[in-house]
């Protein structure tokens, strides 16, 4: 049988011909020029143009957490964000933490606490708790919990994680 | 020890199949039946290039049947091809594969295949496909009925003729989605040797195999790799037509092909878990001590056969005795066809089903006897000095304690004073109820005789010129912790650092066999596969090291090789003299590796004791689990933080199966809840206090005393919580529910009585 590869498929040219966006977003530290199609989420924005890989896809409707950042700071879907809406932005990632205290501090307390397993909601969980640590110091177990609602992992049970923010939380007030 | 899978993990370095499509990718997007079952034909314009693929694309193409083995091999399976023909047989069921630049364009491309479809009936539920007038899934059987397995006993019919107490409980297992987090995900890029392979499995060696096979191309030309799997849990240990279909178009494209599920997809085209419905009888002595079981079990097969559909209630027929010694058992299990998502293994695969009906029918027994829960189990299970013990059906549990597991749990939980409260709480008109289980599984499957897929492992430990240390092994771990969990085992028998040694596991580069991770196998058959090449290993560095020190008996002491007069020397100079040579004698062999291959010579049994309080909410049935109490033993343990871990992760993935998990299937037989809003799993929300303790009761069948582990936390709590909230029921006498125990079934139970009326 002779297949031959599909009309449109030269690789790297867009078909659809839609009109781009000029977007400039500052990404862990590096500001990026983007020319991004409106339809083109952040996360896909994130993986696929610049190549950061950690922040993952676990579902189509905002529901799992796998691929949360920080926005200006703040823990936000990139899968329900676009890409262009983020322009002028300050976009933190998973690949980032090992710069911030925060960051740093949670990723040891979450491998101390085995709060690690197969990894594929940890990117989320690890953005989800930095931004909770960065607006309040301290959380109670409750409000780790309350704030992670939206964020699955079938590995752990949670109690791992939730010991680990606790505990990373704790040390950061005290220092 | 943190784990050695952590730096990359936390840091957003893992290598997840999705993180690694190359370059210049096509994207695949299936289109799939929304129908439970229809006829279809799919217009091609004439001339017209169409961007898609349907069987027929596949046929030409040579691409073969799926070819996978099955247990017992001779189950009623019809050819399976990867797309469907001209009948698609469940919702999901891929019937064209369309391709685009990116995944967004090959979604488009795949909403715009031409297909028209023609209704059919259908039937999602296995009792009723067993029905002779109920459609049939695949007409050219003449049944539904996939396979029947039996082990007959004539003894039982006398126990139950002279046995005082008889009972009988029928108890369905629904279907439950696994629920990886990461969704099964496939690409595949032509090399100039083959194929290279990147898929979301538990089981890389097995999908080289089948793949190779249906391409017609030898296996050696394709190399599997699995990177880090986002969670496995059994339903990435089939071989699924997309990764085929995938390598497919990757060959005959000549273009790097990827295939990533997107949610929805994934919940209506991966193996459900589960699905057996099941009647077990018990006949019992005026004593409280079952002499016989009879099991009839039907196991929900699906639309087609996967690897595993029939192994789950066979393991169900097998392990239907429980910790408990009984005389004779007569099992017999069906696994009927119906036109609802293939069924597959999932944490625990048939043992859950064992225990949930053994268990049940216990404190049923209790009940009636008006004994205690923990006394008539007591008087029941297996003696500790009766190991090994040999059951009914031939099996043969390595070790174990079970009346220690039963002690423990009552001294942890403080039994007697938490039934003191159950009734001071009665009386004050609470619905509180006590659980408990006791539990037995079978993890480490092998020898390698009784799977279709052998059960044996490879390993090898190398040496490297430098004196670190690679170990390779064809397990195909999916957050398991595995490669700490080796590099543990390494590190003791080498007495090296932990740091000096990497761990390479699922991938079929360099491991030439393996047969993946799935029934706990990793502390129970790859650890001791491990363990054996290192021993091997030092044995061979030994022999090394006193030919560099001119000695016959060099020792290995505080991961210095050693001579009696005190001269030694350590890894990196043997590693060193090993690959280059200098200072060693011609006739010496170079190079500083092992291999062995281990299979297990039986299974491991790993056990454990669960209680379970829980109360329930009068006004709308919602259950608290307010405390659970769980005593595990899996022998002894490499990585006792990794072993919390899996405990608690199958803990909580058996809380959501007895608490708000199963597919449930409309009239037109469409699953309901396919998208993780609408799906109901555990979230971190849920809040239960939970005391955890181990006894120690090493397997005598490899030399580190290991056993599983993975799976008891998913297989003991479920019963645990069911008897509880029956206990719970009990006074009210509205004890006939089923799983799972979401609010709205227990309101309906509570205002079925009258003491709630």
């Amino acid at each position: 049988m002779e297949v031959t590869v599909p009309r449109g498929y030269g690789g790297r040219v867009t078909t659809r011909g839609s009109a781009t966006l000029p977007t400039r977003i500052h990404v862990n530290g590096v500001d990026h020029r983007l020319s991004l199609e409106p339809d083109r989420a952040l996360l896909e924005v994130l993986r696929d143009d610049l190549g950061l890989t950690g922040s993952h896809r676990g579902c189509e409707s905002v529901a799992c957490g796998a691929c949360t950042i920080l926005l200006d700071g703040e823990p936000v879907r990139a899968c329900a964000v676009a890409g262009f809406q983020c322009d002028g932005a300050t976009i933190e990632t998973v690949e980032s933490l090992r710069n911030s205290p925060e960051g740093s501090l949670l990723r040891t307390r979450f491998m101390d606490a085995r709060a690690i397993q197969c990894g594929f909601c940890t990117p989320g969980m690890l953005m989800a708790a930095t931004g909770l640590l960065r607006r309040s110091a301290c959380p109670t177990a409750p409000q780790i919990r309350h704030a992670l609602e939206g964020h699955l992992c079938r590995c752990t049970g949670y109690h791992a994680i939730v010991k680990a923010i606790e505990v990373a939380g704790a040390e950061l007030a005290t220092c | 020890m943190r784990r050695v899978e952590d730096q990359r993990l936390s840091t957003g370095r893992g290598r997840f199949t999705a993180d690694t499509v190359p370059r210049g990718a096509l994207y695949a997007s299936f289109v799939r039946s929304p129908h439970a079952c229809a006829d279809f034909t799919i217009e091609r314009q004439d001339g017209a290039h169409s961007d898609f693929f349907s069987q027929r694309d596949l046929d030409a193409g040579h691409l073969r049947a799926i070819p996978f083995p099955t247990t017992p091999s001779d189950c009623i399976k019809p050819p399976r091809s990867p797309l469907a023909r001209s009948t698609a047989r469940h919702v999901g069921d891929a019937v064209a594969v369309a391709l685009g630049c990116s995944e967004r364009e090959a979604f488009r491309a795949a909403s715009l295949v031409p297909v028209r479809w023609t209704r059919l009936p259908h039937v999602s539920d296995s009792i009723l496909a067993a029905d002779p007038s109920s459609p049939l899934v695949h007409p050219e059987l003449g049944s539904n009925v996939a396979f029947t397995w039996e082990a007959r006993d004539v003894a039982v019919a006398r126990h139950f003729e002279e046995c005082p107490v008889r009972l009988r409980r029928q108890l369905a297992h629904p279907r439950i989605v696994a629920m990886p987090l990461e969704p099964r995900t496939v690409w595949a890029a032509p090399t100039a040797r083959g194929l290279q392979v990147a898929t979301s499995t538990q089981v890389p060696h097995i999908v080289r195999d089948v793949m190779a096979a249906a391409l017609g191309i030898p296996t050696s030309a394709i190399d599997v790799v699995a990177g880090d799997v986002g969670g496995g849990f059994g339903c990435k240990l089939d071989v699924y037509p997309e990764e085929l279909i995938v390598a497919w178009l990757a060959k005959h494209l000549g273009r790097p092909v990827c295939w990533i599920a997107r949610r929805t997809e994934d919940i209506v085209s991966t193996s459900l878990g589960r699905g057996q419905y099941g009647v077990l009888e018990a006949a019992v002595s005026g004593e409280g001590r079952i002499r016989a079981l009879r099991y009839e079990g039907t196991q929900d097969v699906g639309a087609y056969m996967q690897l595993n559909a029939p192994v789950m209630p066979m393991l169900t027929a097998l392990m239907i005795s429980g910790c408990y010694r009984v005389e004779a058992v007569d099992a017999v299990v069906r696994g009927l066809y119906t036109h609802t998502t293939p069924c597959g293994a999932y944490r625990g695969a048939g043992r859950p089903e064992a225990t949930f009906h053994i268990e049940t029918l216990l404190d049923d027994l209790a009940a009636e006897l008006d004994a205690d829960p923990i006394e008539l189990r007591r008087r029941n299970v297996i003696p500790a000095d009766a190991f090994p013990y040999t059951t009914p059906l031939d099996i043969t549990f390595d070790s174990g304690d079970y009346p220690g597991a039963l002690a423990e749990l009552e001294s942890i939980s403080g039994y007697a004073s938490l039934r003191e409260e159950q009734q001071r709480r009665r009386a004050r008109g609470e619905f509180v109820g006590l659980g408990v289980s006791c539990f037995v599984e079978m993890t480490g499957l092998g020898p390698s005789r009784t799977l279709a897929t052998g059960g044996w492992t490879q390993a090898t430990v190398s040496l490297e010129a430098d004196g670190s240390v690679l170990v390779s092994c064809g397990l195909g771990p999916s957050g398991q912790g595995s490669e700490t969990m080796l590099t543990l085992t390494v590190a003791e028998v080498l007495q090296v650092p932990p740091e000096s040694i990497r761990v390479r596991l699922g991938t079929t580069v360099g491991v030439p066999h393996g047969t993946g991770t799935f029934g706990s196998r990793g502390a129970a058959v790859a650890a001791p596969a491990v363990f054996g090449a290192a021993v091997r290993l030092v044995d061979r560095a030994a022999s090394i090291a006193s030919s560099l020190l001119e000695t016959t008996s060099a020792r290995l002491v505080d991961g210095n090789f050693e001579t009696s007069d005190g001269r030694h020397i350590g890894w990196p100079e043997i590693g060193r003299a090993a690959h280059y040579g200098a200072g060693l004698p011609q006739d010496m062999p170079l190079g500083c590796s092992a291999s062995f291959n281990y299979d297990p010579p039986g299974f491991t049994f790993p056990h454990g004791a669960y209680l379970a309080v829980v109360s329930i909410e009068p006004t709308d049935g919602q259950v608290v689990v307010e405390r659970l109490f769980t005593v595990d033993d899996c022998g002894n343990e490499i990585d006792p933080a990794g072993v919390d871990a899996q405990v608690a992760g199958a803990l909580w993935q058996g809380l959501g199966a007895v608490l708000m998990e199963g597919v449930a299937f409309d009239d037109a037989g469409r699953p309901t809840g396919t998208t993780l809003r609408r799906c109901h799993i555990p979230r971190s929300t849920l809040v239960i206090p939970w005391a955890a303790h181990r006894t120690h009761t090493p397997s005598p069948l490899n030399p580190l005393g290991t056993k599983g582990v993975g799976e008891c936390g998913t297989i003991g709590v479920v019963p645990a919580v069911f008897n509880a909230v029956r206990d719970a029921l009990r006074p009210c006498g509205a004890v006939d529910v089923g799983l799972p125990l979401r609010a709205h079934q227990i309101w309906k139970a509570l205002r079925s009585t009258d003491v709630n009326r």
